[in-house]
C-alpha cells in the first residue's frame, strides 16, 4: 500500500523510468495496469468535471455583470437627465420643483452608488473564476501529457512489435542499418559511374552515333532508285 | 486526417528537390504508415500516429549489432551529437536504436514531408559516422 503511494506521487517519467529498471523495457502493458495510471484517468475525469463547472460560473458571472454595468449604465444617465431638470428647474425660479427633482436625485445616485458596488463585486468574482478556470486548464493538460507518455510508450512498443514481425518474416535485413547503408552506397557508386560514363561519351563526341545524320551523295540517290526500279 | 488519407496525399505530393513517396500502411495491433523516398535512397520510415503527436521513426541497429567494447563510447556519442542533428533525436526500444522526429498531431502535410526527408538524410549520416561501433 506504501509503495502504490510512493509510485502515484512520482510523475509519469520517473513511474516509467521505474519501471524500465525494476521489471523490463517493455513496460507499457505494466504502467498500463498500473494503479497510478488509473488514479490518472480518475484526475483528468475531475480535472473535466471542474473545469465545466468553471466554465458555466464563469458565463453566468458574466451575464451578471454585463446586467448590473448596464443597469449603472442607465442610472447614470437617469441622474444627469435629473440634473439639467434641476437646472432648468432653477433657471425657472421654481424652487419647489428643484427641491423635488433634487430629493429623487438623492435616491437615483444612492441606487446607482449601489449598483456600483454590486458591479465592482461581480467584476472581482470574475477574475477570481478566470483565474480558477485557467488553474483547472492548466492542471488538465499536464494530466494530460503526463497520460500521453504511457499511451507514446506504449504505442511506439506495438509499433515496433508490428514492424519487426513483418520484416522478419519478409526481408530481416531491411532493418539492419549497415546493411542498408552499404546498399545506398552501391546504388550511388553504381550512379556515379553511370554519370560518369555518360560525361565521358558525351565530351569524346562517341554518343553521336544515336543521333548520327548521315548525308548521302547524289550518286547514292541515284544508285538507289535505279536499284529500285 | 485518418491514416489512409495522409497516405494517398502524401503519395500525391511532390517536393521542390523532386523528392516523391513510396506509403505503405501495415496492418497489425496499431496504424503504421511504411514510407519511402523516391529518388533519394535511404532507408524506410515509419510513421504513426498518437493523440498528440506524429511520430517518424527509422530503426538504426540493434545491441546485438554493437561492438561491446565500443557501447559506452557509442553512446557518449549519441548524447553528445544528439542536439545537433536537425529535428531528429536518438531513442532506443527494445533492443533497437532508433532515430525519430515527433511533431504535434495539428502539423501540416508539408511538416511532415520536411521531417520525413531530414530524417532519412539524418539517418545515413547517423549509420555512417556511427559505423565503427558496430560489427561488420
Amino acid at each position: 500500500m506504501s509503495d502504490e503511494k510512493k509510485v502515484s506521487s512520482k510523475n509519469m517519467l520517473e513511474k516509467i523510468m521505474t519501471v524500465i529498471k525494476v521489471e523490463s523495457r517493455f513496460l507499457s502493458e505494466a504502467i498500463m495496469d498500473s494503479s497510478g495510471t488509473r488514479i490518472f484517468k480518475q484526475e483528468i475525469e475531475e480535472a473535466k468535471a471542474n473545469l465545466k463547472l468553471a466554465k458555466s460560473a464563469l458565463t453566468s458571472e458574466m451575464a451578471n455583470e454585463l446586467q448590473s454595468s448596464r443597469r449603472v449604465k442607465i442610472l447614470t444617465q437617469k441622474a444627469s437627465q435629473q440634473e439639467s431638470l434641476i437646472v432648468d428647474a432653477l433657471a425657472q425660479n421654481n424652487e419647489k420643483l428643484a427641491f423635488n427633482l433634487a430629493t429623487a436625485l438623492v435616491d437615483l445616485e444612492q441606487d446607482r452608488d449601489a449598483q456600483l458596488v454590486i458591479q465592482r463585486t461581480h467584476d472581482l468574482h470574475l477574475g477570481h473564476l478566470k483565474r480558477q478556470m485557467e488553474l483547472a486548464e492548466r492542471s488538465l493538460k499536464d494530466l494530460e501529457r503526463q497520460l500521453a507518455m504511457v499511451n507514446t510508450t506504449d504505442r511506439i512498443q506495438k509499433a515496433t512489435e508490428v514492424i519487426t514481425k513483418r520484416f522478419d518474416t519478409a526481408d530481416a535485413k531491411m532493418l539492419s542499418a549497415k546493411k542498408t547503408l552499404d546498399r545506398i552506397r552501391k546504388q550511388q557508386q553504381q550512379r556515379d559511374e553511370q554519370y560518369l560514363i555518360e560525361d565521358n561519351l558525351l565530351e569524346s563526341g562517341e554518343d553521336k552515333s544515336d543521333i548520327k545524320v548521315e548525308k548521302g551523295s547524289a550518286t547514292d540517290v541515284l544508285k538507289r532508285l535505279v536499284d529500285k526500279d | 486526417m485518418n491514416t489512409e488519407d495522409f497516405a494517398i496525399r502524401l503519395s500525391q505530393y511532390r517536393t521542390a528537390e523532386g523528392y516523391t513517396f513510396d506509403c505503405q500502411t501495415i496492418a497489425g495491433e496499431v496504424e503504421v504508415l511504411q514510407v519511402e523516398v523516391n529518388g533519394f535512397e535511404g532507408f524506410p520510415i515509419f510513421v504513426t500516429k498518437t493523440k498528440f503527436q506524429i511520430i517518424c521513426i527509422i530503426y538504426l541497429w540493434t545491441e546485438a549489432e554493437i561492438i561491446p567494447e565500443s557501447r559506452v563510447e557509442m553512446l557518449e556519442m549519441m548524447l553528445d551529437t544528439s542536439i545537433s542533428i536537425p529535428l531528429s533525436s536518438y531513442a532506443r526500444v527494445g533492443d533497437r536504436y532508433v532515430l525519430f522526429g515527433a511533431l504535434s498531431v495539428d502539423s501540416g502535410l508539408d511538416k511532415v514531408v520536411e521531417e520525413i526527408v531530414t530524417l532519412n538524410e539524418n539517418a545515413i549520416d547517423v549509420v555512417s559516422a556511427m559505423g565503427d561501433f558496430l560489427y561488420e
